[in-house]
Parts: structure tokens; sequence; C-alpha cells
């Protein structure tokens, strides 16, 4: 047997009201980085940042990502879209998102989370993942899912 | 590579969990766990089967420290309403008009979701929770 949760606590869990996964991360932006994902996401961040992705391409001070709905445990990403201009070219390997106020650096206690990018079957999915400075990417769709079992 | 979360976005989330489950964190949580013989729904949005065995209330949990919330206190007891084995037991939501839910296995190992003192009940004996964390993995 195993754990399961009800889609009432799933969506409770993931969902932008109350102190779920949205609500914690909403305002948020998130970077992409070359090479290997760290080991924790509480470890320095490694390799080189190509791109700050925001809701207003990292330009402005009210510039925070923002989630949108939430069903069957699934929360999707918001608008305004998720966009930003790359820094410099390379290849991209991983992403960490950062809750508002991100910290980055060595922490236990930040708020934040990381995951593989590529270009099928990982944790952001993108068209490619050689990405060229001063080109404009943006995320079209995304999803954060909490499992039933 | 793999989707990971640091230590302060799970301790936020299973804070999240215990406070729609207790109310609050610590020993004034108000969650209940409901315990049946049978077998364990298949989904946790499905009604519960198998008969109740033994409901145990007022059940609460520290705030998380490297992602898992243990149990406020040592344990919490509750008297077996009919005797049977216990199999699998449900936490429900106790501000949410019960539609935010927990299923898992009931036993006496650490192993188990839910670990009580003792799987065979008789009625009116006393059922003691030892341990019951919330974590994210």
């Amino acid at each position: 047997m195993a754990i399961r949760l009800s889609t009432g606590l799933r969506n409770k869990l993931v969902g932008t009201d109350g102190a779920g996964f949205g609500e914690i991360m909403n305002n948020g932006v998130l970077d992409i980085f070359t090479g290997a994902q760290p080991v924790s996401a509480n470890h320095v961040e490694t390799g080189t940042k190509l791109v700050r992705i925001s809701s207003t391409s990292g330009t402005a001070a009210e510039d925070g990502l923002k989630f949108g709905t939430t069903g069957d445990g699934t929360l999707t990403i918001g608008t305004p879209a998720w966009t930003g201009v790359i820094l410099v070219d390379g290849v991209a390997g991983w992403f960490r998102f950062y809750g508002s106020g991100g910290v980055t650096g060595t922490s236990g206690t930040a708020i934040r989370f990381d995951g593989a990018v590529g270009v099928s079957g990982s944790d952001l999915d993108l068209t490619h993942t050689n990405l060229t400075k001063d080109a404009v990417l943006t995320i079209k769709a995304a999803t954060i899912v909490q499992p039933a079992e | 590579m793999a989707f990971r979360m640091s230590t302060g976005l799970k301790n936020a989330l299973c804070l999240e969990v215990l406070t729609l489950m207790a109310g609050t964190s610590g020993t004034a949580g108000t969650a209940s766990l409901t315990i049946m013989a049978g077998t364990q729904a298949a989904s946790a949005d499905d009604a519960g089967t198998g008969g109740t065995l033994c409901v145990i209330t007022g059940i609460g949990w520290n705030t998380a420290t490297s992602g898992t919330s243990a149990l406020a206190g040592t344990a919490y007891t509750g008297t077996a309403g009919t005797a049977g084995t216990a199999v699998w037991a449900r936490l429900e939501c106790i501000n949410d008009s019960g539609t935010c839910r927990i299923d898992g296995d009931v036993g006496t190992a650490a192993g188990n979701v839910f670990t009580i003192n003792v799987n065979s009940f008789s009625s009116g004996g006393l059922i003691t929770l030892t341990a019951a964390d919330i974590y994210m993995a």
C-alpha cells in the first residue's frame, strides 16, 4: 500500500491560495544555467547563468513570475508571459526557481527549487537548449504536478 | 537530473499540510486519524472501506526541520470501538469539509505510514499512534 493524497489536498498543496506551492513561489524568478544540476537545491549555483526569466525580461523592479490556475493537483504558469533576454551564448543544462526576494548561494533556508532543462522529458523543456546572446526566451507552458500517490 | 526542492521550500510545504490537517502546529493540533480494517481505498478521493476500528483525535505535528514534521508530543491515543485487524488509516482535513485527505498503511513497524502499538485490536482496547511523519522528498 502507499501514501495516497486526495485531489483536494493536492490542489491545496500546489495552489496559489492559502500557503501552497504556487503561493510560496509567486513573484519569483527563474535562472537557467549551463552544466550539471547541483545535487541539492541548498547548494551554490554552478555553471554559467544564461538567462533570467521574469515577467518583464528581468528589466523592471516588479518583475516576479506569476502562477496560474490549479486543477487535479496541477499548477500552471500564469501571466504576464514568462520571458527573458539571453545574457551569453551557451547550452542550457539546469534551472533554479527562486522565491520572491530569492537568495543565491549556499543556503539551508532559501525558498527555491531546481530542475533539469532539455528538449523532451525534462523538468523544463525548451524547443532547443543552444541559447544565443540577446535572443528572447519565452516559457510558454509549464506545470507543477502533485501526484496522487 | 531531477526536480529538487530546497530545505526551506520543503519545510514551508510541510507547514501547509500540517496546518490544513491540524489547524496549527504543536500539541494544540486537532487532526483526526481514522484507522480501518480491510483494503486501503484505491484513491483518497474514494469513500473509506473496510470498517472503522478506531478514531484518534487531537493530533498535532511540530514544524518541519530538514523537510520532515514529526508528531508533537510523544503519542496520541484512542479507544478501539470494534475488534479487528488494522490495515490502513485516513487523515482528514478539519477545515475544508473533509476534502483534504492522506491515506496510508498502519502497522507496528517504523516503515508504515502510520505507526501504531498493535495491529490486532480488541474492542475497548487503547490504541496508540507513535509516529506519522509528514515529509517532502
